[in-house]
């Protein structure tokens, strides 16, 4: 099946059917997730209403994450097996992963300000995101950049394969750069043990939105095949057919 | 949901415009290729 | 050995005669670093715990900026494509561009950097601190740098993209570079940071001259 599914043609077509129930299940999951996070959990206990921004916050910034670690993944497989459709996968991840980035940082900020305060902290978590969003923006960046597509598809490997590496060191220079410099003021809710209630709902998000970005980015790889291989008679045949 | 109402919407808001814009945008791409393909045939 | 001390002598001998547009990214480097003198006031203590800081940025800034041309002009006429051919050759050459292009941005901005930092009211030995810091961060620095600028050599306008997409693997450098001089001006431990800085410079010591070559090679596809 694997093997099928590396051919440009057989993917395209296959994928269809799938964008179509991950979409399905994913929307229904967010709907039912979020519908619940907002009107059917009480209030916590100490960060009162402000809670309900988690299930979207949480699953947004870990989605961020995963897809970042998902494009150095197939930047890697790129590099080593020279297969077409990793980097038809990075061509299609990299802006959806920029939007769920700018997606956790925005809801990050309207979260902290009822809660703590305060709008940013510098710390490990939220720096790290940031960059993350500027790492993915120089994907995209990078890509568009370059007009031969072998290039494009070597050099955006490479880059996501670098801020790979990066990420996690970020973690730790600013970790060291903040707690020995300054006392952290405020624990991210790090010491704030979540009662079973609050975190239901957050994993029916946290699963409808992976499912949901998985429909999103096989929709995007399709749009992209097309765009490749329009020259090619299945793409032509495809055109007819529709 | 008192003070903290408008920042637990617009979040909501935010979310909403963000996945409904990655959601919708491979489709209507999908549909201007189509579109395209199709006036290139007419014109010639 | 030897094709790298060619190399490294005619890079040298490039900037050489280049001139004066050997010493702008230094003039860059000093001026930024008057400017933000001035414009902090005149209170002791925030002139000195900014002063770090801006110090450091400002040679970051100054080193990305020089980074664009490192391979700029051997892309152009051709020398790079020739280097790439002989693979026994690309390793030492490479290695020799980056040690030449150190010798000429990092080592100098290192050397200026405790003269720019008296203009912040610096005492002598976290001046001593900063260059030492400079001096091992420039060259991890170079070596980021030198990946962004390999990816983006030949394209039109690769000076933005190569800020965009270098800065954010210099941040590390940067701030456990103001991190070591911050302790070690507090009085306070600085080996974590310390120890971070040189294992950055390590790593990338070690894998970047290997990558480039790859890199470089996919650019010649033009």
């Amino acid at each position: 099946m694997f093997h099928r599914m590396a051919s440009p043609e057989h993917f395209f077509a296959g994928a269809r059917l799938w964008v179509f129930w991950l979409y399905l299940l994913g929307v229904t999951g967010l709907a039912i997730g979020s519908a619940w996070g907002l009107f059917f959990v009480p209030p916590e206990k100490y960060q009162g209403d402000s809670v309900r921004i988690m299930y979207l916050h949480v699953p947004a910034a870990h989605l961020a994450q995963m897809i970042y670690i998902a494009i150095a993944v197939a930047g890697a497989i790129h590099i080593i097996w020279r297969l077409k459709m990793a980097d038809v996968f990075m061509a299609a991840a990299a802006p959806i992963g920029a939007i769920t980035t700018a997606l956790a940082l925005i809801s990050g900020i309207m979260w902290g300000r009822p809660t703590w305060g305060v709008w940013w902290i510098w710390d490990a978590r939220t720096t790290s995101v940031l960059i993350l969003f500027f790492l993915f923006f120089g994907l995209v960046a990078l890509r568009q950049a370059i007009g031969r597509r072998e290039r494009a598809a070597f050099a955006v490997s490479v880059l996501a394969i670098a801020g790979a590496i990066n990420i996690p060191i970020i973690k730790y220079s600013v970790e060291w750069f903040t707690t020995l410099h300054q006392p952290a003021s405020i624990e991210l809710g790090r010491n704030i043990a979540i009662d079973t209630v609050f975190l239901l709902p957050l994993f029916v998000n946290l699963a409808s939105l992976y499912v949901f970005v998985a429909g999103v980015i096989l929709a995007n790889m399709r749009v992209d095949l097309v765009n490749r291989y329009q020259t090619t008679s299945w793409v032509s045949e495809w055109f007819r057919n529709n | 949901m008192g003070d903290h109402g408008i920042y637990v919407w617009s979040v909501y808001a935010i979310g909403l415009i963000f996945l409904g814009a990655i959601g919708t945008y491979p489709h209507m791409a999908l549909r201007r290729l189509k579109r395209r393909r199709r006036e290139d045939k007419e014109q010639r | 050995m030897r094709r790298f001390a060619a190399t490294l002598k005619r890079d040298v001998l490039i900037a050489i005669r280049s001139g004066v547009e050997m010493l702008n990214p230094l003039a860059f480097f000093a001026l930024t670093g008057v400017v933000f003198a001035i414009v902090f006031g005149s209170d002791l203590d925030t002139r000195q715990i900014s002063g770090i800081p801006a110090v450091w940025t400002t040679a970051l800034f100054a080193n990305m900026l020089a980074m664009e041309g490192i391979f700029r002009r051997d892309y152009d006429d051709g020398t790079l494509a020739h280097l790439l051919l002989d693979k026994t050759a690309t390793l030492p050459a490479i290695c020799a561009k980056l040690g030449a292009h150190w010798l000429l941005t990092g080592l100098p901005i290192g050397v200026l950097a405790p003269i720019v930092g008296v203009g912040f009211g610096l005492p002598p030995v976290t001046l001593a601190m900063l260059m030492a810091t400079i001096l091992i961060g420039t060259p991890a620095l170079t070596l980021i740098g030198a990946m962004g600028a390999a990816l983006v050599v030949g394209l039109g306008r690769g000076g933005v993209l190569l800020t965009l997409l270098v800065l954010p693997l210099y941040v590390p450098v940067l701030l456990l570079g103001i991190g070591v001089c911050h302790q070690f001006h507090a009085g306070a431990v600085y080996t974590p940071q310390l120890v971070g800085l040189f294992a950055i410079l390590t790593g990338t010591l070690t894998a970047v001259p290997l990558a480039l070559g790859p890199i470089l090679r996919v650019s010649q596809d033009r």
